[in-house]
């Protein structure tokens, strides 16, 4: 068996009592080999971390998810006892029970290119002003495309939270819900944005609970600006 | 046997069957999590990361042959929640190890520290476009052959997979070079 098949089949847990040896003496006497089981456990170590943080994330909004569900039904239950009694109740219970979907459809708009304005007539063929004329004129596969070769050049927040929007427009929302998450490098006004699109993204995942953690975040922080008034009725509307 | 199917789905990277197991399971695991002292939130959290590190488990070889399905995700969760109250220091025990036990559970990767190199890893990582995340979680963490991630994907060949991934390796070495 080769060293790499060795290696292979170590991260598996997979290998006989036999390779095992073999894998062992080589640990012991090949410096290089050593290195580079290091290096894959590290590589599996950080990988399983990812997959963690995604799924984790999933599952907390299944849970949130559920839990919004079950809040409905009873609402509704507690709406038809009212319509018996005091139908005009109804309409406050109707108003009462918008869902987090439809908040996200009224208050979601991908966040405006603020980092390469398109301007005609004046276009270079940079990475940067490709991947944004594509981000503006809502081409948002190529968009994702061109904003994952950007982040492989030059490792930026504000490129991630653009791409974490273009995630948001494909229905990709946990990925776009962890890499919110992971932004937590951003200043001020870039600060308070990412916030308000990880609500976005909470709401459109069901996860009302997540969703309002984020905003009230927006709402106790004196010094945001961003959506300031929207934050406030949309957090009324989620109570 | 329904069960074996479900560590085989799972195995696969398939979200529904963990989405299945995680609530069929649900309520007998809340009902045996209670005696313990700890919070409704603090129990869901264990419960979220029993099932990933049965996943975890399930993927890395670790799981077969172990019985049923439902007493190890209840092994699990009963050591993480032995772990929480350790830390609130309303556990004393003599023993670290005895948090998973090499003989009987083993402990999930994802709960374990990343020293400086990992770190380098990571950070590196996290830079490579989708494609290559994929392609590297396949064949390092899922453990798939060259040919089942051209089954599992849209690679056209064998040929292809293995260039990609090793185009994918070298750039990840660059960018771990670089920090």
């Amino acid at each position: 068996m080769n060293t790499k098949t060795l290696i292979t089949q170590s991260l598996n847990n997979s290998l006989s009592d036999k390779d095992k040896k073999a894998f062992d003496a080589l640990l012991e006497s090949d410096v290089e080999f050593a290195k580079e089981v290091t290096f894959q456990q590290s590589l599996q170590k950080v990988i399983a971390k990812e997959e963690y943080a995604t799924l984790k994330t999933h599952l907390q909004s299944l849970e949130n998810s559920k839990s919004t569900t079950n809040y409905k039904k009873w609402l509704v239950a507690a709406s038809i006892v009212l319509l018996v009694g005091f139908s005009s109740l109804w309409f406050l219970n109707s108003e009462a029970s918008v869902s987090s979907q439809e908040l996200y459809a009224q208050n979601f708009e991908p966040y405006r290119n603020v980092i390469k304005p398109i301007v005609r007539g004046e276009m270079d063929d940079t990475l940067e002003t490709t991947a944004f004329t594509a981000y503006e004129t809502k081409d948002y596969d190529k968009a994702l495309i061109l904003f994952n070769k950007m982040l492989d050049e030059n490792d930026s927040e504000i490129t991630k939270f653009y791409k974490a929007n273009v995630l948001l427009q494909l229905d990709k929302t946990e990925e776009a819900i962890v890499i919110f998450k992971q932004n937590t490098n951003l200043k001020g006004d870039w600060k308070a944005k990412n916030s308000w699109y990880l609500a976005m993204a909470y709401l459109k995942a069901d996860d009302v609970e997540n969703a309002k953690k984020q905003l009230e975040i927006l709402a106790n922080n004196q010094n945001n600006t961003f959506k300031k008034s929207t934050v406030k009725k949309l957090l009324e509307k989620l109570d | 046997m329904v069960e074996d199917n479900l560590v085989e789905l799972i195995k696969q990277g398939n979200v529904k069957a963990l989405e299945k197991v995680y609530v069929t399971n649900k309520d007998s695991f809340m009902f045996f999590a209670r005696k313990y002292n700890i919070s409704n939130d603090d129990i869901i959290d264990v419960y979220q990361d029993a099932i990933l590190a049965l996943r975890d488990n399930a993927i890395r070889g670790k799981i077969d042959g172990r019985g049923e399905l439902r007493t190890y995700l209840f092994g699990i969760g009963k050591y993480m929640i032995y772990d929480i109250l350790k830390k609130r220091k309303r556990l004393h025990l003599v023993d670290d190890n005895m948090f998973f036990d090499k003989e009987t559970y083993s402990k999930p990767l994802f709960k374990e520290e990343l020293n400086t190199q990992d770190k380098k890893v990571k950070k590196a990582f996290e830079n490579l476009g989708d494609k290559c995340k994929e392609v590297l979680t396949l064949f390092y963490y899922r453990g798939f052959t060259l040919d089942e991630i051209v089954e599992h994907s849209n690679y056209n060949s064998k040929d292809v997979v293995k260039s990609q991934k090793s185009r994918c390796l070298k750039q990840l070495r660059e960018y771990i070079s670089k920090i």
